[in-house]
């Protein structure tokens, strides 16, 4: 199969489709604008499989056994489940996995020295969800979904470092592959700067995001790889652990291009919201 | 683990409805093990006390969801 040949990387949050309407009119429309684009730039790449980058929310894993990666190995998973489709106010929905190359890629990152868990029963909340909603909408059918789950929520987790090493492994070993896809898509979803649960909740760090936004514009990646945990929960919150799974989606799709669709900061919803679409460069 | 018990409360409680349940110090005291800060923090919902004993600040939101303006 190819190595993926598009992607997008995306902040969630449960508000963006629960609590729209806290936002007002300039956001909203900053909001959708963004989104309309990166749905129609989906529709234009037409991925026949979707490799997604997300996090889990205490879901699927609590502290009796939380994995630092986790790919999803199960024909179906549930994004959103019951009671996360009301939570998000969005319809409850079973999406297709892979689970042929899902274990193919599994073994591969094994053999690569890597040691994620696997999970053949995941239920997504906002992490995967949300996107998913936001860019095919209720109506438009889905491509396959293997979701990989990294731990962002619950110290000590995997380090930027090597979230960017196994991203760079995925989409090594996504070209070794033999599978019928030729336009896979990666898919990176958290962000951006936010504190969630702490006595910070609600407050976002403007010129983290800006920073970031710059860096990501110039598609350079370097600094980030650096990222240590401590100043980065510091800085810009526990939430921006989350970016652990853009720097994996684009370390997949290696030197990209991005194009950033949307920015808007939104403490309603805790969250500095970004939209980006990235291709590869060589 | 620094919070483990307190986070374990937490995730038992889940949604803020499921919250009743759970404000009553012996059961927190005997089921639970904590500390009397512990259940001084859980029974009087004080957020940032929660934070700084150590339990995980997603569960802390998760179970004290109506606590949050946002």
């Amino acid at each position: 199969m190819n190595a993926p040949n598009f992607g997008i990387v995306m902040s969630h949050a449960p508000g963006f489709t629960a609590r729209w309407d806290v936002v007002d009119d300039a956001r909203q429309a900053t909001l959708t604008a963004g989104v309309e684009r990166a749905r129609a730039l989906v529709a234009e790449a037409e991925p026949d499989l979707i490799i997604a980058f997300v996090n889990d929310h205490f879901h699927n894993f609590t502290l009796k056994g939380m994995p630092p990666f986790c790919i999803g190995v199960g024909d179906v998973h549930e994004a959103p489940g019951a009671a996360a489709a009301e939570m998000l106010r969005i319809p409850e929905r079973t999406i297709a996995g892979e689970p042929e190359v899902a274990m193919q890629l599994l073994e591969c990152v094994m053999a690569a020295g890597f040691d994620p868990a696997f999970s053949a029963e995941l239920s997504l909340f906002d992490d995967l969800s949300v996107p998913l909603y936001k860019l095919y909408g209720p109506e438009r059918s889905l491509p396959p979904v293997i979701p990989i789950v990294t731990n962002c929520i619950a110290p000590p987790m995997p380090s930027f470092g090597r979230c960017y090493d196994l991203g760079a492994a995925i989409g090594y070993a996504l070209e070794t592959i033999d599978a019928p896809y030729e336009r896979v898509m990666v898919l990176g979803s958290g962000g951006l700067s936010h504190w969630v649960g702490t006595p910070r909740t609600s407050e976002i760090n403007g010129e983290f995001d800006a920073a970031f936004l710059a860096q990501m514009r110039a598609g350079n990646i370097e600094e980030m790889r650096m990222w240590n945990d401590v100043e980065i929960d510091e800085v810009a919150g526990n939430g921006a652990l989350e970016l652990k799974n853009w720097i994996l989606a684009l370390a997949a799709l290696g030197p990209f291009t991005a194009q950033q669709l949307a920015y808007a900061a939104v403490p309603e919803w805790l969250t500095g919201m970004a939209i980006f679409a990235v291709t590869p460069h060589d | 683990m620094k919070g483990y018990r307190l986070s374990r409360v937490l995730a038992d409680i889940g949604r803020p409805e499921g919250r009743a349940a759970f404000e009553d110090a012996a059961l927190l005291r005997e089921r639970y093990h904590l500390t009397p800060a512990e259940v001084e923090a859980m029974l009087t919902a004080d957020l940032a006390q929660l934070y700084a004993l150590g339990a995980n600040p997603y569960l802390i939101r998760f179970a004290f969801r109506d606590k949050y303006e946002n």
